[in-house]
């Protein structure tokens, strides 16, 4: 019996095993390997390396580059989660009526997200540089240093907006028509009605998308990476790229993974503060 | 339905069709681009409709961008990585939902799911460090074990969210007929599964074919690269030749459009099941 129990519980950890495995040689192992060199001078090629305590996070917080790089990403990850999001609602609700060719309407505006980031930075720079200045008299945003980050962001917004409908769809297909037709003999117009009966019931469709745009937007590389490269100057420049520039064009690696360790403290606290504050103030049906 | 709440109605559905028109602009900007000659994309309409369509860009490109090699990169990584996805995620959150009450399979429930958070910079450095000193730098096998770990979290997320849902009585049934673990998971369980498995399908499809960062550190060799990376260096070198790169951006998004159109109903299917009742 005993013997029995021993095959069963190996039988049970061969599910877990090959995800634990490919998990910590990508992931775990070298998540651990970065916490130690973040403590050291190392400059990532060299054989040895000293312990310098914290001192790399003493330069990180003194350096200016570093807050220009954190306002970036702030600054786009709220044009983008805010867009994304309200965008997604707007279009889910106004599709959530007699609209002819719906359907249609929504298969097209998941589209965009089939599309690489390559190619949506591409796209989006003919846009800027051919159709601006030609069709519209307008200067390209990327060569602005203000406007070089909401032009990013619209990219962003572009290319995402579709699979956040997806989201808010499924959640605004769970509220009972019954609610929405009690509110309207009790005389709600449709604003009232979207207030008090749609939005609680869609706040959980909420929260996630709140949770993952915030989540994208804060770690962002690749539509700035794509599309300016950081510039023009450091305009552009996002934490991600900072971080990396540091590892493969500056060749200090310390430093860079002090960087990426305070990135991800800075990415948890911010969603993890949001998803909690947003999970409170979700209704139950 | 009075007139007024028509009228309004009219204005929402014409108001939703400029929206959607406005999303659809940029394919028609590539679209054009791709089916004009040089000159033509230099003129001052860049919006105009091509007189002719003209075909040889997309010979031109394929040829330039060397467009099969990536390609190629790009089918097998995506295939063999959702492959590999599908079953170890499945099989990871069969285990992790069963087993809940011990502490080991319940702790590695929280592990996956702190993963979706982490940046890939935090890792990348000693990961970069690591592929070299095994010697599979530069290899499309270490691309898609990286994908494959980055990918995991979110779709050992969905499957957990839906194995829940799943009735035990099922499997326990076929446990007392003689079914081991095993069987009774992949005769049983893994066929119950199908609508979660094609979202995980489609959405990591779409992450490992158009990833672009985890790519370009692992792959620095010109014939292991994939779409993304090699068209971003094409786009580099033929800035004046605007049509050859819409003609190869625009090849590379036919899969995805092909798989999209045929999946398109599970998507929503599966993201109800997984990510919003979790």
């Amino acid at each position: 019996m005993k013997k029995y129990k021993r095959r069963q519980q190996i039988a049970w950890f061969s599910f877990l095993a090959p995800a634990m495995f490919i998990f910590c040689l990508v992931v775990a192992v070298p998540f651990l390997q970065g916490i130690g060199i973040a403590f050291t001078d190392w400059n990532g090629l060299s054989k040895d390396s000293n312990f310098i305590g914290l001192t790399n996070l003493k330069y990180l917080v003194e350096d200016s580059q570093t807050r220009n790089a954190v306002k970036n990403t702030l600054w786009y990850t709220v044009i983008t989660c805010v867009g994304v999001n309200l965008l997604a609602l707007a279009i889910t609700v106004g599709l959530d009526s007699k609209v002819w060719g719906k359907r249609f309407l929504r298969s097209v505006m998941f589209l965009p997200i089939i599309t690489s980031l390559v190619i949506a930075a591409f796209v989006w720079g003919r846009i800027y540089s051919d159709i601006f200045p030609v069709n519209f008299g307008l200067a390209s945003p990327l060569t602005s240093t203000t406007l070089v980050i909401p032009g990013i962001a619209l990219m962003c917004i572009w290319r995402d907006t579709g699979l956040a409908m997806v989201i808010y769809n499924a959640g605004i297909q769970s509220v009972p028509e019954e609610l929405k037709e009690a509110a309207r003999i009790d005389g709600a117009n449709a604003v009232q009605t979207f207030w008090n009966v749609t939005f609680p019931l869609l706040a959980p469709a909420f929260t996630t998308c709140v949770t993952l745009w915030l989540g994208y937007g804060l770690k962002i590389f690749d539509y700035p990476s794509v599309a300016t490269n950081g510039g023009p100057g450091k305009a552009s420049e996002t934490v991600a790229i900072f971080v990396y520039n540091h590892f493969f064009a500056n060749n200090r690696a310390g430093y860079g993974q002090m960087a990426a360790i305070v990135m991800l403290i800075m990415v948890v606290l911010i969603t993890g503060i949001t998803t909690r504050l947003l999970r409170r103030r979700e209704v139950q049906l | 339905m009075s007139r007024r709440k028509k009228g309004k109605q009219y204005f929402i559905t014409a108001l939703l069709w400029a929206v959607t028109l406005l999303f659809a602009a940029p394919f028609y900007i590539l679209i054009i681009y791709a089916f004009k000659p040089r000159e033509a994309t230099m003129l001052k309409s860049p919006l105009a409709f091509p007189d002719q369509l003209y075909l040889d860009n997309f010979s031109e490109a394929i040829e330039k961008s060397k467009f099969f090699s990536a390609f190629k990169n790009s089918l097998i990584s995506t295939t063999v990585g959702v492959i590999l996805l599908v079953l170890i995620c499945s099989m990871a959150a069969y285990v992790i939902i069963r087993k809940g009450s011990s502490f080991f399979y319940a702790a590695w429930q929280y592990v996956f799911l702190a993963a979706i958070m982490l940046p890939f910079q935090t890792v990348m450095f000693p990961l970069y460090k690591n592929l070299v000193k095994l010697g599979i730098l530069n290899t499309l096998f270490a691309y898609i074990l990286v994908s494959v770990g980055f990918q995991m979290g979110f779709a050992i997320f969905l499957y957990c969210g839906f194995i829940k849902t799943v009735p035990i009585e099922l499997e326990e049934a076929a446990r007392i007929d003689g079914c081991g673990v095993f069987s009774s998971f992949w005769k049983i369980v893994f066929p119950l599964l199908k609508p979660v498995t094609m979202t995980v399908v489609v959405l990591s499809a779409l992450g490992i074919w158009n990833d672009y960062q985890i790519a370009l550190v692992v792959i620095m060799k010109d014939s292991v690269r994939t779409l993304p990376v090699a068209q971003q260096s094409f786009i580099g070198q033929q800035i004046s030749y605007l049509n050859l790169a819409s003609a190869a951006c625009l090849l590379s998004i036919i899969p995805m459009f092909l798989l999209y159109l045929f999946l398109q109903k599970f998507i929503v299917k599966g993201i109800v099941a997984g990510a919003v009742k979790g």
